[in-house]
C-alpha cells in the first residue's frame, strides 16, 4: 500500500542515531545517538513535539527502554561509555538521572526492563562479555549483580522471557507470584544465543540452555509476549544474514507448567533462504503475533506464523521511496 | 497436464498479498543504496503497542569512534518516521461496522438457544447482504483506480467462498426436498461468475427480430451454448423456437432446432411429490433422448447428405452434447472449471449431493495445471473437497475478515473441530484475534476490535484484549467512559483498576482534583486519595485560603468515604462557623477532628494552634475535660516523632497554646 499517514520529523540529533523506544502507551518516543544524548518526543496522531533532551552519557548512547509506568515514568539508557543511567521523571523537574551503573568496562550494548510482575529490574549486556542485573531493592535501594564470562567476546542483546509460562496461562492462579517464570535470553559474539533462569537456591541466574546455531555474531534476541500461545518463542538474528525462531513446547502438566519444565528447543529458520544482509534487529508485537525484522538491506519485514506452524511474510517497509 | 486453459485470469483474484509500504520521501537517497549501507547504515525501529505502526529511523551499525574513516552524512540520517502497517481502509469502515453487527448478533444468538440451522442460514443471509452491498458501494464510487478494483475483487471472492459454504453445510441441510446440491450450485455459479450471458442474450434479442434476423445476429450459437453450459434450459428451448422458422438455416438444422427445444422444454424438473426413484426414471429417458439426438446430428453431418460446415447443425451437435452429459464436450466448451463441474452435475448427476463434490471436483481439476489456480480457486477446490483445514489457510490469503468470520460460522455450523484437531493454535481464535487487533488501531473501529476480542469468549481473547484496553489513549472523558464501559462489560476487572488508576494520575496532573479522588476511590486507591488531600492541605496552608470546598463537596456527593476527606471537610465546617461567631461549635468541631483521629499527625500541630483564638476567647468554649483533652493532644505531639509541625505552626505558637490551655483551665474550673 501506498501510506498516507506517514509522520517524519527531525529528531535533532547531530550524529547517527541508535535506537528508537516507543513508552507503554505509544504517547513518548525517545531516540538516543552517537551525539552522547536522548531525545524525547510526545506523539500524539498526526503531530509530534520536542520534549526534552537527556544529556549525561559521554558516548555514543546505545539503546533506551522505557519502564513498566507502574513504576512511574522511567527510561534507561546504555552507551559506549560503559554506563547505565536511569532517568526518572518528576512533575516540573523533568528527567533527571535517579542511578549510574558504572560496574563495566566496557561499552553496555543492550539494555532490558524485567517484566513488571518482576519488580524494577534492569538487564544489562555488555562488551566486557558480562551481564549484569540492576535490582531496585525494597530497601530502596539498586543492587546490581554481575554475571561474569556471560559470552566471553561480548554481549549484544538481552531479553526477557515471559512471567507466565506458555501453556500456563489459562490456568487459575498463573499471575501468584511463586509461579512466575524468572528467566531471559542472551545472544553475543560468542555466536551463541543462552537462557538464564533464575535459582531460588542460589538467589543468581545460571545458564541453562546454550542455542547454537547462527555462525557469526549474534545481533538481537526477543521472546515474544505469551498471551496465551501455547509454547514459548524466541527471536534471534545475527551478522550471518539468518532469523531462527526458537520454539519449546509447554510442559503437558499443569503442575509442570508453572515450574518451567525443560522441554527441547526447536529450531526454525524464518525464512527458507538467508535474508540479503546483516540483521540487525528482531521486535513482537504486543500480543506476540508478529515479528518485525530490521535487516541491512533497507528493509523491515513483518512475519507471521500461519495454523500450519509455516512463518509467512505479511508485509514490508520498503524506504527508497520508489515503488516495486 | 494441462488439456484446457482458458481465462481463469479473468475472474480469479491474482492479488499480492504482501502489502509494501513505501516511504515518501524515502529513508536514503533514491538510488544511493549499496553507498548508504557502505556508510554504517541500517534501520531500527519500535512496533507502537496499539495502532498498527512502527517508529522507523536510520541507525548507526557502530558508535562513529570505533571506525577510522569518515563517514558520510546524508540528510535522513536524524529522521525518524512514524508509518502506518496494514491499515483498515476508510472505504471497509462502514461494512466493518455493519458486518460487526451481524458477528454480535450470532454471538448472541448461539448463546441463547439452539438456533438450528435456519437461524444461522439467516445470519449467514446477513453477511452475505452487506458483502453485496460493499461491492455495490465499491462499484458505484466512481473512484477508478487499483485499490478500488482490488477490493471489488476481494469482496467478489469473499461472496464467491461464502455462499458456496453456505450452501454445502446449511441450505442443503435446512429440512425440505432442497438435498440435491446441484440447483443451489448452479445459481451460485451464475451469480458469483458472471459471464456475458446476460449481456449477450439482451443483444440478440434487442428490436424482437424475426427468425431470420435472429439467425444472422453474431454470437447466437456461442450464446445459445452457453445457455446450455449454464442450465438456462427454458430460455434456450424459446430461443431455438424462435429461430426454427428462419430460412436463413438450412432445412436439416431447423428440424433439428425444433427437436433440440421440444426436447429442452421437457427437461424433468424435481417436485417435492416425486419421489427420487422417480424423478431418476424420467431423467435418464430424457438424457438419453440427447444422446439419441446428438448421435443423430452427427451422423447427418458425417453421412454427406447435408453441409458437413453447416454451422447450426455444428452447434446444436455441441448443445446436444453438453445436454448429454458429454465431460469431453463439456470441458471443450467450458470457460471456468467451475462451469465444468456444473455441467456435469446439471446433466449427469442431477441429484447429487454434498457428499459427491470431493470425487466430481477433483476429476474436474485434474484437468489443469495446479500452478495456474489462484488462491480463490485452490480455497473453492478445498471447500468443494472438504478440506476444511486448507480452505481456512486459503481463505486467510484472500482477507482477514473473511478467515475470521467463516471461521466463526464454522464453528457455530459445528464443522470447526475437524480444523482444530489439525493445528496447534484454535482457529477462530486465531484469526479473530488478528481481526481485532487491527482494528484497534483504527480511530473509528477500536470500539469494534475490542468486542471481536472480547467475543471469542477465550482466556486469551480476554488477556489480549487487557492488553490493548490498558493502552488506549484516554484522550477525551467521553473515550475514557467508553473504555471503561468495556471493562465493566467483558469484565475486566484488573483493566478496570489500571483505567481508573491510570485516570486519576491524568486528572492529578491536569489539576483536576475532585475527578482524580472520583477515579481514585473507585479503585479504593485510599493512599492517593490521602495524597491528594495532603495536596490540598498544603495549598491551605502556603495560601492561607480555604479554596477546596467546592472540590471536596464534589467528591461526598458522590458517596466518597476517606478520612482525610472528613478532616478536611470538617476543618472547612470550623472555619465557617468561626466566622459566624459560632465559637462554642467551631470549639465543638475542631476537638471533634483531633479526638477522632481523622487528620493526618503533620496537621495536628496546626489544628492545636487554631484553638489558640477559642482558648483566649471571652466566652468559655472548651470546658476542662476538653481542656484536658486538648492537652493529651498535645502531648502526644511531643512524643511523636512524625508530627511535628510543618505549617505556619512552629513551637513558639505550640507554647503559646500551653499557655493558653492553662489559662483557659483555669478559667473553666471557676465557671464550673
Amino acid at each position: 500500500m501506498t501510506n498516507n499517514e506517514t509522520l517524519q520529523f527531525d529528531t535533532q540529533h547531530e550524529d547517527m542515531i541508535h535506537d528508537a523506544q516507543l513508552d507503554y502507551y505509544g504517547k513518548r518516543l525517545a531516540t538516543c545517538s552517537s551525539d552522547g544524548t536522548i531525545h524525547l518526543f510526545e506523539i500524539n496522531g498526526k503531530q509530534q513535539k520536542f520534549v526534552a533532551t537527556l544529556k549525561e552519557h559521554s558516548g555514543p548512547v546505545w539503546q533506551v527502554s522505557w519502564a513498566h509506568p507502574k513504576f512511574g515514568s522511567v527510561l534507561a539508557s546504555c552507551s559506549y561509555d560503559g554506563t547505565v543511567l536511569i532517568w526518572k521523571e518528576t512533575p516540573g523537574s523533568g528527567f533527571s538521572v535517579i542511578k549510574k551503573h558504572d560496574k563495566h568496562q566496557a561499552s553496555v550494548n543492550a539494555i532490558a526492563w524485567a517484566p513488571h510482575e518482576l519488580g524494577p529490574v534492569l538487564l544489562c549486556g555488555s562488551s566486557d562479555g558480562k551481564i549484569s542485573l540492576l535490582t531496585f531493592t525494597e530497601e530502596g535501594i539498586w543492587d546490581a549483580q554481575i554475571i561474569r564470562n556471560a559470552h566471553a567476546t561480548g554481549v549484544n542483546a538481552v531479553s526477557w522471557a515471559p512471567v507466565i509460562a506458555a501453556g500456563a496461562f489459562a490456568q487459575p492462579g498463573t499471575t501468584h507470584k511463586a509461579s512466575l517464570v524468572k528467566q531471559f535470553a542472551s545472544g553475543g559474539c560468542d555466536q551463541n544465543i543462552k537462557i538464564w533462569a533464575y535459582s531460588e537456591d542460589k538467589k543468581t541466574y545460571d545458564v541453562v540452555k546454550v542455542l547454537e546455531g547462527h555462525g557469526d555474531w549474534v545481533r538481537d534476541v526477543a521472546y515474544a509476549p505469551n498471551i496465551g500461545l501455547p509454547r514459548t518463542y524466541l527471536a534471534s538474528c545475527s551478522q550471518d544474514k539468518n532469523v531462527y525462531i526458537w520454539t519449546q513446547d509447554a510442559p503437558i502438566t499443569k503442575a509442570a507448567a508453572g515450574q518451567n519444565a525443560a522441554s527441547d528447543w526447536v529450531r526454525t529458520q524464518l525464512s527458507s533462504t538467508p535474508f540479503p544482509d546483516v540483521v540487525w534487529r528482531v521486535s513482537w508485537s504486543m500480543s506476540g503475533n508478529v515479528l518485525a525484522v530490521s535487516c541491512g538491506d533497507n528493509k523491515i519485514t513483518l512475519w507471521k506464523e500461519n495454523l500450519k506452524g509455516e512463518w509467512e511474510r505479511i508485509s514490508e517497509i520498503n524506504e527508497n521511496g520508489q515503488r516495486a | 497436464m494441462q488439456k484446457i486453459r482458458t481465462s481463469i485470469d479473468t475472474f480469479v483474484v491474482s492479488r499480492d498479498k504482501e502489502a509494501v509500504t513505501h516511504l515518501f520521501p524515502g529513508l536514503f537517497p533514491a538510488g544511493r543504496q549499496a553507498e548508504w549501507s557502505e556508510q554504517n547504515r541500517t534501520l531500527t525501529f519500535s512496533i507502537h503497542p496499539t495502532n498498527n505502526k512502527l517508529a522507523l529511523t536510520v541507525a548507526g551499525k557502530q558508535p562513529r569512534e570505533s571506525i577510522k574513516r569518515d563517514i558520510q552524512s546524508f540528510e535522513q540520517d536524524q529522521s525518524v518516521t512514524i508509518c502506518g502497517l496494514a491499515s483498515v481502509p476508510d472505504e471497509r469502515v462502514s461494512f466493518v461496522n455493519d458486518t460487526h453487527a451481524v458477528f454480535v448478533e450470532l454471538q448472541s444468538i448461539m448463546d441463547k438457544s439452539a438456533v438450528g440451522v435456519e437461524g444461522v442460514l439467516r445470519v449467514s443471509g446477513l453477511y452475505r447482504e452487506a458483502i453485496l452491498k460493499q461491492i455495490r458501494v465499491l462499484q458505484e464510487s466512481g473512484v477508478d483506480g487499483d485499490f478500488i478494483k482490488e477490493e471489488i475483487e476481494t469482496f467478489q471472492s469473499i461472496h464467491g467462498i461464502w455462499q458456496l459454504l453456505e450452501i454445502m453445510y446449511l441450505t442443503t441441510n435446512t429440512p425440505g426436498p432442497c438435498t440435491s446440491v446441484v440447483s443451489p450450485y448452479m445459481k451460485w455459479l451464475n451469480a458469483n461468475f458472471t459471464t456475458q450471458l446476460v449481456e449477450d442474450g439482451r443483444r440478440i434479442a434487442e428490436g424482437s427480430p424475426t427468425a431470420d434476423e435472429l439467425a444472422k445476429r453474431d454470437g447466437l450459437w456461442e450464446y445459445l451454448k452457453k445457455l446450455a453450459l449454464r442450465g438456462h434450459v427454458s430460455a434456450l428451448a424459446n430461443m431455438l423456437e424462435r429461430l426454427a422458422p428462419s430460412q436463413q438455416i438450412s432445412t436439416s438444422a431447423a428440424h433439428w432446432v425444433r427437436s433440440v427445444s421440444q426436447s429442452a422444454k421437457r427437461m424433468p424438473i424435481g417436485s417435492n411429490e416425486e419421489t427420487s426413484g422417480s424423478f431418476r426414471i424420467r431423467w435418464k429417458q430424457w438424457s438419453e433422448e440427447q444422446k439419441d439426438i446428438a448421435k443423430s446430428i452427427s451422423e447427418l453431418l458425417k453421412d454427406g447428405s447435408t453441409d458437413a460446415e453447416d454451422l447450426a447443425l455444428q452447434a446444436l451437435l455441441i448443445i446436444s452434447d453438453i445436454m448429454s452429459g458429454n465431460v469431453d464436450t463439456i470441458s471443450a466448451e467450458s470457460e471456468y472449471w467451475q462451469d465444468i463441474l456444473g455441467a456435469i452435475m446439471l446433466y449427469s448427476e442431477p441429484t447429487a449431493q454434498v457428499d459427491r463434490l470431493p470425487k466430481l471436483v477433483g476429476a474436474v481439476i485434474e484437468q489443469y495445471e495446479s500452478s495456474d489456480f489462484t488462491d480463490l480457486d485452490r480455497a473453492l477446490v478445498a471447500l468443494l473437497s472438504h478440506d476444511l483445514p486448507e480452505f481456512l489457510i486459503l481463505c486467510s490469503r484472500i482477507d482477514l475478515w473473511l478467515s475470521a468470520h467463516i471461521a466463526d460460522l464454522m464453528d457455530h455450523i459445528g464443522i470447526l473441530s475437524i480444523c482444530r484437531r489439525v493445528f496447534l493454535l484454535d482457529p477462530r481464535e486465531h484469526y479473530l484475534l488478528a481481526l481485532g487487533e487491527a482494528y484497534i488501531g483504527h480511530e473509528d473501529l477500536w470500539r469494534v476490535g475490542l468486542d471481536y476480542l472480547g467475543l471469542i469468549g477465550t482466556r486469551t481473547g480476554s488477556s489480549v484484549m487487557e492488553e490493548y484496553v490498558v493502552r488506549l489513549p484516554l484522550d477525551s472523558d467521553r473515550k475514557a467512559e467508553q473504555v471503561l464501559r468495556v471493562c465493566d462489560t467483558f469484565k475486566l476487572a484488573r483493566a478496570r483498576d489500571r483505567i481508573h488508576r491510570q485516570l486519576g494520575r491524568q486528572k492529578w496532573d491536569c489539576g483536576r482534583l475532585g475527578a482524580a479522588i472520583g477515579h481514585f476511590a473507585q479503585v479504593a486507591d485510599t493512599a492517593s486519595i490521602g495524597l491528594i488531600c495532603d495536596q490540598l492541605w498544603r495549598e491551605y496552608l502556603d495560601s492561607g485560603k480555604l479554596t477546596y470546598g467546592s472540590v471536596i463537596d464534589s467528591v461526598i456527593s458522590t458517596g466518597v468515604e476517606h478520612d482525610r476527606l472528613q478532616f478536611l471537610v470538617k476543618y472547612r465546617d470550623f472555619h465557617e462557623s468561626y466566622r459566624a461567631g459560632e465559637y462554642v461549635e467551631s470549639g465543638k468541631i475542631i476537638l471533634s477532628i483531633l479526638l477522632s483521629e481523622i487528620a493526618p499527625p503533620y496537621a495536628v500541630a496546626d489544628l492545636l494552634v487554631d484553638t489558640i483564638p477559642l482558648l483566649e476567647n471571652d466566652v468559655l468554649v472548651f470546658s476542662s475535660e476538653d481542656t484536658f483533652e486538648l492537652m493529651r493532644c498535645a502531648e502526644s505531639l511531643a512524643s511523636s516523632p512524625e508530627a511535628s509541625p510543618r505549617g505556619s505552626s512552629g513551637n513558639g505558637e505550640l507554647g503559646i497554646f500551653n499557655i493558653a490551655c492553662s489559662r483557659n483551665l483555669a478559667r473553666a474550673f471557676v465557671m464550673s
